[in-house]
């Protein structure tokens, strides 16, 4: 998976006075400042501004989202231990829209392996935007979700009423299990007299 | 369009979210508070000031309100210290976030030295990221401790037009205006101050930086009081302008000094924010006439 570079897709939206206050944060991160980097990640929205990013390697992005995660690949990760203390502390403080950039920067981020049990718990979430967050055009569940995981998201995007059209892999990842999963599922609404989502007619129909 | 500037949403049912939708109400600011249960230890604390810019924030959006919140330790457990410090380190973690209003709610309960304590502390986070406060004023011996509340923030220098003290009445409102604050009013079904008193003081002093809100919360309360009250001051003859004032103008105008809340949020939202945070879009439903719409349910679940 190539990962493509964040900051070059972010330059341009930002201003002289925006760029400045970003590399200003980004060196104290850069030497292990964590209180600089929460403080950065909260202060984002009000010091470069809300616009789309309007990139298509990043879609959906902001530019406060972007401008958020560039700060957290400047913390330094050759303490795995204390990096991944940080991101859990991040998560656990996070409102919505920084919940959100968390999850959809997970391909951009360092320790895979560690994030996947991450963004199973993420997925657990009742709020549909950080749902999508992680299982809308996103790479890092194709790429780290074990079956079990992957089954579990798919069928909870259509029990959500979410679609599945944007789950990057969707053809790829499907399995037996997931197979007799939707099917399921699908005779679970018809006998409810309830309609079968369009989204998973064309998934059934392979 | 109302604002109610004082809702315990996490204590409300979805029933109360769309009623108050249905009446016009756009925005609310949830401070910080009681549970009812004491906390036992921070991490309940954080759970819920996580929760505040959270999940209640999403959920409130579901129904086309936007929702704001103030961050603070309240007075009641200020009084354990142990406790009261480790809420203390945790708030810087929550105030820069997006959609956090104030600081509040903070102030006096039983007026102790541990709560005076834990006020000033709050107030000098306030001037440290420029956030206003929002102030509860003590439901026991109210006329001395709001006073003594206002010295504490002036000893500070603190700016009163940055603070907004709640739970006025008749006998605290003169002072809390001359000496320059917001004053806030909370109107409480049966007890305290209700709708019709409510309009005998904007009878009396105008609608300049008069707030009125509900501060519905886990006890008896009422979720609709502002669009109630509003609709009441209609019906006496208050103007409109008077009632636009006073059930939204000017919360927006003293809590938008944070600039993190503005008529924009609900007017337009950016196409980010409606993507990810806020579906509805209840504007443009009540103008200025109050509205309050009866809630018909089917009497079967569909
Ligand atoms: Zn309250």
């Amino acid at each position: 998976m190539t990962v493509p570079d964040l900051p070059a897709a972010l330059a341009p939206h930002l201003s002289a006075d925006a760029a400045a206050w970003l590399d200003a944060q980004q060196e104290k991160v850069a030497a292990g400042d964590e209180r600089a980097l929460f403080l950065g990640f909260g202060l984002a929205p009000r010091k470069v501004g809300k616009a789309e990013l309007n990139d298509a390697r990043f879609p959906g992005w902001s530019v406060d989202q972007a401008a958020r995660i560039v700060l957290l690949q400047a913390f330094p990760t050759e303490d795995e231990h204390r990096w991944l203390t940080a991101y859990d502390k991040l998560v656990d403080a996070a409102e919505v829209r920084e919940q959100i950039a968390l999850y959809r920067a997970l391909p951009l981020l360092p320790f895979p392996h560690e994030l996947a049990d991450r963004a199973a718990d993420g997925l657990r979430t009742n709020v549909k935007g950080v749902f999508e967050a992680i299982a809308h055009d996103n790479p890092f569940p194709q790429h780290h979700f074990n079956d079990a995981r992957w089954n579990q998201m798919v069928l909870k995007a259509l029990f959500i009423g979410s679609s599945v059209q944007p789950i990057v892999g969707l053809r790829e990842r499907m399995n037996r299990d997931l197979a007799v999963m939707l099917h399921g599922y699908a005779d679970e609404r018809r006998a409810a007299g309830r309609d079968v989502p369009a989204d998973l007619i064309d998934l059934l129909n392979g | 369009m109302y604002i109610d500037p004082h809702v315990h949403c996490v204590s409300r049912t979805t029933d109360d979210y769309e009623a108050i939708a249905a009446a016009g109400v756009v925005a609310v600011i949830e401070p910080a508070f009681w549970l009812g249960q004491p906390r036992t230890n921070s991490g309940s604390f954080k759970d819920y000031f996580s929760m505040l810019v959270g999940f209640e924030r999403f959920r409130a959006a579901q129904f086309g309100v936007r929702h704001y919140c103030c961050i603070g330790l309240n007075s009641k457990e200020a009084n354990k210290p142990e406790l009261a410090e480790e809420v203390l380190d945790l708030m810087p973690l929550y105030l820069a976030k997006e959609g956090v209003v104030a600081v509040g709610e903070i102030g006096f309960d039983d007026q102790s030295a541990a709560e005076e304590d834990a006020l000033r502390k709050q107030i000098e986070m306030a001037q440290e990221v420029d956030l206003p406060i929002m102030i509860h004023t003590p439901h026991r011996d109210k006329k001395r401790g709001t006073t003594r509340t206002m010295d504490v923030l002036e000893d500070h220098g603190f700016p009163p037009e940055k603070v907004v003290i709640d739970h006025n009445n008749e006998e605290t409102v003169r002072e809390v205006l001359d000496r320059g604050y917001w004053a806030a009013f909370t109107i409480y079904p049966h007890t305290k101050m209700g709708s019709a008193r409510m309009c005998a003081v904007v009878e009396q002093y105008g609608s300049e930086r008069i707030i009125i809100d509900s501060a519905a919360d886990w006890g008896v309360s009422d979720p609709l009081a502002v669009p109630k009250t509003a609709r009441l001051m209609k019906e006496r003859g208050i103007s409109d302008a008077a009632i636009t004032a006073t059930t939204y103008e000017n919360a927006l105008a003293a809590y938008g000094q944070s600039g993190q809340m503005s008529a924009d949020d609900w007017l337009n939202p950016l196409p980010i924010d409606q993507r990810t945070l806020f579906e509805g879009n209840s504007v443009l439903r009540g103008g200025q006439e109050p509205r309050i719409e009866k809630i018909t349910k089917p009497d079967v679940v569909e």
